[in-house]
C-alpha cells in the first residue's frame, strides 16, 4: 500500500505527536510504515443493500439487520441504498505487533499506530472510489459511519459482519464485548442518495477530543 | 480396520462431495443474517429436499446443515448444538431414505467457531476443544458417518477440532481449510503447513474448500498435494463473487471444466462451496468420471513446520539453543518468575539472528514444567512463528508442548532404552511430530561409532513399529567435550557419517559442548561445526547469536548448492557490509544517563556493563537510571517529549537493567525489588500495548511487575494479590464494554479483604469514573503510574 501524507500525519497523531515530529520519531514511524508495506494489503468486503423502513425502523433489504438509533436515521434520511463495508489489516498485522513487542516496545507502538492509520486510509481510498462511481451515476455518498458512532450501538457489529459474510470473506470477527478481531479493522456504512449530502462528521475527525484521544491512539472508537 | 470414508475411497475412483447449503437456503427465503442452523430446526423438509437434490446430482457425501452449530454461535437462541445436529443429521437421513442408488455418507459439518483463538483472540484452545467435542459427540450419537471440518483458517482451531474428534469419537475425519490467492489462510497458515500438519495428525482426507474459484485454487491444491499422500479434497466456490450482490461468476459447465484440471494431481474428493448448486455437482461428475485418477507418488522432502513457516530438511538448518536454563542463572530466574517476556525476547533475538527452528527447554527445579512448557510454546508461536523443538525428558511436558504447538514440531528426545521409547514414541506418533533419537542407552554413550549406529537403528525400528515414518526420525550422535575425551570428537563425526550412509537418516548435533573448558571456544565450535556438516549434519543445535556460527552454515549451504544462486548468502552479507561503517556506540562521549534519555539500547547496556565494574548496582539504578527516566517523564508531562520517546528511553533503561539483573543473578544476589505490582488487562479486553508500556516503566523504577496478561478473570487478580501480598494492583481497560469487568475486579478485590491499592487506566476512563468504580488512583498515562507506585511504596507525593 502507498503511504499518503494524511496517513503519516494520522499515525503521528495517534502517537500523541503534535506539530513536526523530532527526527528520530519521524524515522521510527518510517521504519514502521516500511514494516506495514511488507504485510498483505488491507482486505475489504463490501456490499450494496436497499434500505427498507418498516414500523419506524431501518432495515437493510433482504437481511434481518436493522440499524437502530436516531443518528443513523438522520444520516440516511435521503438515501435509498447503502454500502456496507468491512476492512481489516488481517491477523498478520496483529502478529507483527506482537512480534515487535518481543523486540522493542517503542517500535511496536509506532507499528500499532501506523496500522491504525493504514486501515483508515484503506477506507478513505475505498470511499473515494465509490464516490467517483456514484458521481458517474449522478449519485452522492454520505459520510462514512461506523458502529459505535453516535447512538448506533457496537452491538450491531455482529450483524454487520454476518450479512457481509466477513468471517469467511476476510477473516474478520467480533468478540462478545464488541471488539473487532483482528484488531486493525473497521466496519462502516455509507448512504447513497440522489442529492449531495452534507458532511455531518468524518468519523472522529469532528470530535473535539480528536487530538488527544487515547482510544484513537489504540485504533478504536468510543461510541459517543 | 477400514472406516467408512476409507472404504468409500477404496471403492470409488472419485468421491463426490455436495455443493453449497447456504446459497440454496437463501433461494428458499433464508435472509442474510439468519441462521441456517435455526432454519433446519424449523424446516427440516426443505433442508432434506436440498440434500436429495445433491444426492440425485451425484454426491456421495452429504454435509449436514450444521456449519455454525456450536454453543458459541447458538448462544442466545435458546437452542443447543445437540438439538440442531439431531435435526440436521435427521434431514440428511430423510433425503437418503428410499434413494435408489448407493446410500450416501452423512458428514457432520463443522465450521469455525466464529471467535478467534488466543493469541489473536480470547478463546482458549481448551475452550475451542470443548465446543467441538460437544458437536462431535452429538453428531456421532445422531448417526453421522464422518466428521468434516471445513473453511478453517486457523491451524490451531483445526487441531482442536481434530484432537476432539480423535479423543472422543470414532468418526473418520475430512479436514479442509480456506486459503487466499497466495496460498495462505487468513491466519497466515501456508498450504504446505496445513497439509503436513493435518497429515501428521492422522486425518483420513484433507484439502481445501471455499477460498476462491477452481482455477485460482489449483496452484494451492498442487502445493498441498506435494506434501502429503493422503486423499486430497477440493471444494471451491463457483468462481469469484460480485461484491455488489454476492453472485458468483462461474456457470456449472465452466466450473466443471476447471475442476477437471485437478485430476492429474491425484485429487480424490471433489465438490463445490459458495455459489454452487446441484447442477454444478452433476456437471462436475460428468467432467471427472471419464478421466484417469493417477496415484500420487512423489512428495517433497520431509519438513518441520509451524503454521507460518515450513523448514524443508535439505541442506543445513539451525536450531537455536538459547531457550534453555542449563548453566544460565538469569534464565533460571526468569523461569522461576514465569517471566515469559524474557523468554520471548530470547526467541525473537535468535529468530532475528537466523535460527530456523527454536529448541524449547524450560525444565528447572521448582517449576511446573508441563504448564510452563505449554505457556512458552503458545507465546513463542504467537509472536515468533518458527517451528519448535520440544526439549524435555518429562513425557508430560513433552505432551503439553506438542499439544500446544500448531505445526509439525520435533521432540528432543528419546534414547535407545525400551522404557524411554515406550513412553515417548506414542506421543510423537499422535501429534505427528519428528523425534530426535540420542545414540545412548542404559549403558551410557558407546565409545565407538558402530555402537552408536546400532542404537540409532534400534530407535528407528521402534519408531516404525509405532507408525512413525523413518524420515521423521533424526539422530543425534552426541558431542562430547574434546578437552575431556579427545578421541571422541572424531568418533562422533564418524558416527554422523555412518548414520547418514547406512540409515539415510537426517542428523542433529549440539555443537557448543565440544569446546567446554578450553580457550577460544568460538574457533573450536566453528571448526567442529564445519567438519560435522561435511559428514552430513543437517540440524546443528547452536547459539545463532554468534555470527561466526551462522556464517559457517550459510557458507556450507552455498558450497553444497542448497542456497540457490547464493541468494540467502548475498542477502545477508551484502547487507552486513553496507551496515558495517556505523561508528561503535561505546566510543561516543555520552554518559549512561544520556544514552538512556536518547533511547540508545546497545549503548545503555554497554555503559552499564562498564559501570558495574566500579559501581554498586543500586547506585546505578537510583543515581543514574531513575533520575534519567524522571527527566524524560517530566519532558513528557510538559509536552516537550512524546510517548514514543518516553518508551524508547524506558526500553534503553530496560537494557541497562537487564545487564544489572544478569550480573546480580550471576553473583547469586536477590533480584532488584522495590515492591511487587500486579498488572492486568481486564476480562474481555485484549488491548495490551498500554499495559505493557506501564510495565516497562514500572520495572525500570525497580518494581517487580507480575504481569497477568490480557483478558484476565477477576478471580485470577484476587488470588494472585492475596497469594503474593500485593500492595498495588494496576488494571487496564480500553473499551466502554469492558469497564464492567474492571468494576467487577475492583469489587472482588475489596470483598476479599486484600489491603492493596488499586490504580486504573485506559482511554475511556476518567478520574471521576475511576473513583466511582472504587479505584484508589486514576493513572492517566504510564508516567503517572510510576508516580503512583512511588507514592504507595515510598510514601512520596
Amino acid at each position: 500500500m502507498k503511504v499518503t501524507e494524511q496517513c503519516r500525519a494520522e499515525a503521528l497523531s495517534y502517537l500523541g505527536c503534535r506539530g513536526n515530529p523530532p527526527p528520530e520519531l519521524a524515522a521510527q514511524v518510517e521504519r514502521a510504515f516500511a514494516a506495514v508495506r511488507t504485510l498483505p494489503p488491507p482486505r475489504l468486503v463490501w456490499r450494496e443493500f436497499s434500505l427498507e423502513r418498516r414500523d419506524g425502523r431501518l432495515f437493510l433489504g433482504g437481511t434481518v439487520l436493522s440499524l437502530p438509533g436516531e443518528d443513523i436515521a438522520a444520516l440516511l434520511r435521503g438515501c435509498g441504498r447503502v454500502i456496507l463495508l468491512a476492512a481489516t489489516m488481517g491477523r498478520e498485522a496483529d502478529t507483527a505487533v506482537r512480534r515487535a513487542q518481543a523486540s522493542d516496545l517503542g517500535d511496536a507502538l509506532a507499528l500499532d499506530c501506523c496500522l491504525s492509520a493504514a486501515v483508515e486510509s484503506a477506507c478513505e481510498e475505498f470511499q473515494a472510489g465509490m464516490e467517483a462511481e456514484a458521481a458517474a451515476r449522478e449519485e452522492f455518498l454520505t459520510d462514512r459511519y461506523s458502529p459505535g458512532y453516535g447512538d448506533l450501538p457496537l452491538s450491531v457489529q455482529r450483524g454487520v459482519l454476518e450479512v457481509l459474510d466477513a468471517p469467511r470473506k476476510i477473516g474478520l470477527t467480533v468478540t462478545p464485548e464488541g471488539i473487532l478481531l483482528p484488531r486493525k479493522s473497521v466496519t462502516a456504512l455509507m448512504g447513497i442518495a440522489a442529492s449531495p449530502q452534507p458532511r455531518r462528521r468524518g468519523g472522529c475527525r469532528n470530535c473535539p477530543r480528536y487530538e488527544d484521544c487515547q482510544l484513537r491512539k489504540d485504533g478504536i472508537t468510543c461510541g459517543k | 480396520m477400514e472406516n467408512k470414508l476409507q472404504a468409500l475411497l477404496g471403492r470409488k475412483k472419485w468421491v463426490y462431495l455436495d455443493g453449497a447449503m447456504g446459497t440454496m437456503l437463501q433461494q428458499r427465503g433464508l435472509k442474510l443474517g439468519e441462521r441456517p442452523e435455526l432454519f433446519v430446526l424449523e424446516h427440516p423438509d426443505e433442508v432434506a429436499d436440498i440434500h436429495r437434490q445433491y444426492l440425485e446430482s451425484g454426491a456421495d457425501i452429504l454435509y449436514t446443515c450444521t456449519f455454525g452449530a456450536n454453543a458459541h454461535k447458538l448462544a442466545g437462541t435458546g437452542v443447543s448444538p445437540a438439538q440442531v445436529i439431531r435435526a440436521a443429521v435427521g434431514a440428511a437421513k430423510q433425503a437418503a431414505e428410499g434413494f435408489p442408488g448407493e446410500p450416501p455418507l452423512i458428514a457432520l459439518d463443522i465450521g469455525p467457531i466464529g471467535e478467534l483463538l488466543e493469541p489473536a483472540g480470547t478463546l482458549s484452545f481448551a475452550e475451542a476443544y470443548e465446543l467441538f467435542r460437544e458437536q462431535l459427540a452429538a453428531g456421532e450419537e445422531a448417526g453421522a458417518d464422518l466428521a468434516v471440518f471445513e473453511t478453517m483458517a486457523d491451524l490451531g482451531e483445526m487441531r482442536a477440532a481434530i484432537l476432539a474428534a480423535k479423543e472422543h469419537t470414532a468418526l473418520p475425519i475430512l479436514a479442509t481449510m480456506t486459503f487466499e490467492k497466495d496460498g495462505r489462510t487468513f491466519a497466515g497458515c501456508t498450504a504446505e503447513a496445513a497439509a503436513r500438519t493435518l497429515d501428521g495428525l492422522g486425518v483420513d482426507a484433507l484439502g481445501l474448500n471455499c477460498s476462491l474459484g477452481p482455477a485460482e485454487v489449483l496452484p494451492i491444491a498442487r502445493r498441498m498435494a506435494a506434501c502429503t499422500k493422503k486423499p486430497l479434497a477440493v471444494k471451491p466456490n463457483a468462481g469469484l463473487p460480485d461484491p455488489r450482490d454476492n453472485s458468483y461468476n462461474l456457470p456449472p459447465a465452466e466450473f466443471a471444466r476447471q475442476m477437471a484440471e485437478f485430476a492429474p494431481l491425484g485429487l480424490r474428493l471433489a465438490g463445490g462451496c459458495c455459489g454452487t448448486a446441484p447442477d454444478y455437482i452433476r456437471e462436475l461428475r460428468a467432467a471427472l468420471e471419464p478421466l484417469p485418477c493417477p496415484r500420487r507418488e512423489k512428495i517433497s522432502p520431509a519438513a518441520v513446520c509451524s503454521a507460518l513457516k515450513t523448514v524443508e530438511l535439505s541442506g543445513v538448518h539451525i536450531i537455536g539453543e538459547r531457550i534453555n536454563p542449563t548453566g544460565k542463572k538469569r534464565f533460571q530466574q526468569a523461569l522461576l518468575e514465569q517471566d515469559l517476556d524474557y523468554i520471548l525476547a530470547q526467541g525473537a533475538a535468535q529468530a532475528d539472528a537466523g535460527a530456523d527452528i527454536l529448541d524449547v527447554n524450560v525444565g528447572h527445579p521448582g517449576v511446573d514444567e508441563p504448564a510452563l512448557m505449554e505457556k512458552t510454546v503458545r507465546e513463542l508461536q504467537g509472536a515468533i512463528g518458527l517451528p519448535l523443538q520440544i526439549d524435555s525428558s518429562d513425557p508430560a511436558a513433552i505432551e503439553a508442548g506438542l499439544r500446544a504447538f500448531h505445526g509439525v514440531g520435533i521432540v528432543n528426545s528419546v534414547n535407545g532404552e525400551e522404557e524411554n521409547l515406550r513412553k515417548i514414541l506414542p506421543l510423537v506418533k499422535k501429534y505427528g511430530a519428528f523425534v530426535v533419537g540420542l545414540t545412548l542407552d542404559g549403558g551410557g554413550i558407546p565409545p565407538t561409532a558402530e555402537a552408536r549406529l546400532a542404537i540409532a537403528e534400534r530407535i528407528v525400528r521402534a519408531a516404525e513399529r509405532y507408525g512413525i515414518p523413518r524420515e521423521k526420525v533424526l539422530i543425534d550422535c552426541l558431542t562430547l567435550t574434546v578437552s575431556a575425551q579427545q578421541s571422541q570428537a572424531a568418533e562422533t563425526l564418524r558416527a554422523v557419517r555412518l548414520v547418514k550412509e547406512k540409515l539415510g537418516l537426517k542428523t542433529v548435533l549440539g555443537v557448543s559442548n565440544i569446546s567446554f573448558g578450553l580457550p577460544n571456544r568460538g574457533l573450536l565450535n566453528r571448526s567442529f561445526l564445519s567438519a560435522a556438516m561435511e559428514c552430513g549434519l543437517n540440524l546443528p543445535i547452536l547459539n545463532p547469536n554468534i555470527p561466526d556460527m551462522t556464517a559457517a552454515v550459510a557458507a556450507y549451504n552455498v558450497l553444497h548448492g542448497y542456497d540457490k544462486d547464493c541468494a540467502a548468502y548475498i542477502g545477508r552479507f551484502s547487507r552486513e557490509e553496507e551496515a558495517a561503517p556505523a561508528p561503535a556506540p561505546a566510543g561516543s562521549g555520552r554518559t549512561l544517563a544520556e544514552a538512556v534519555k536518547k533511547g540508545l539500547r546497545e549503548e545503555a547496556r554497554e555503559k552499564t556493563e562498564a559501570l558495574l565494574k566500579e559501581k554498586d548496582p543500586f547506585d546505578i539504578i537510583d543515581g543514574i537510571l531513575i533520575p534519567a527516566l524522571d527527566e524524560v517523564g517530566a519532558g513528557f508531562e510538559t509536552g516537550k517529549l512524546f510517548l514514543p520517546q518516553l518508551i524508547n528511553a524506558a526500553t534503553a533503561s530496560q537494557e541497562a537493567f537487564e545487564a544489572i539483573r544478569r550480573q546480580m543473578a550471576k553473583e547469586g544476589g536477590a533480584p532488584v525489588n522495590k515492591g511487587s505490582i500486579i498488572l492486568a488487562t481486564v476480562k474481555g479486553d485484549i488491548h495490551d500495548i498500554g499495559k505493557n508500556i506501564v510495565k516497562v516503566l514500572l520495572e525500570n523504577y525497580g518494581y517487580r511487575v507480575i504481569d497477568l496478561g490480557r483478558d484476565v478473570p477477576p478471580e485470577t487478580v484476587v488470588e494472585t494479590a492475596l497469594r503474593e501480598n500485593i500492595r498495588l494492583v494496576g488494571l487496564s481497560a480500553l473499551m466502554t464494554t469492558t469497564l464492567k469487568s474492571m468494576a467487577e475486579t475492583i469489587r472482588l478485590l475489596r470483598e476479599s479483604g486484600c489491603p492493596c491499592k488499586i490504580m486504573v487506566g485506559g482511554a475511556v476512563l476518567t478520574e471521576s469514573y475511576a473513583m466511582e468504580m472504587g479505584a484508589d488512583y486514576y493513572a492517566k498515562d504510564a508516567k503517572r503510574s510510576a508516580d503512583i507506585a512511588r507514592e504507595v511504596f515510598e510514601g512520596e507525593e
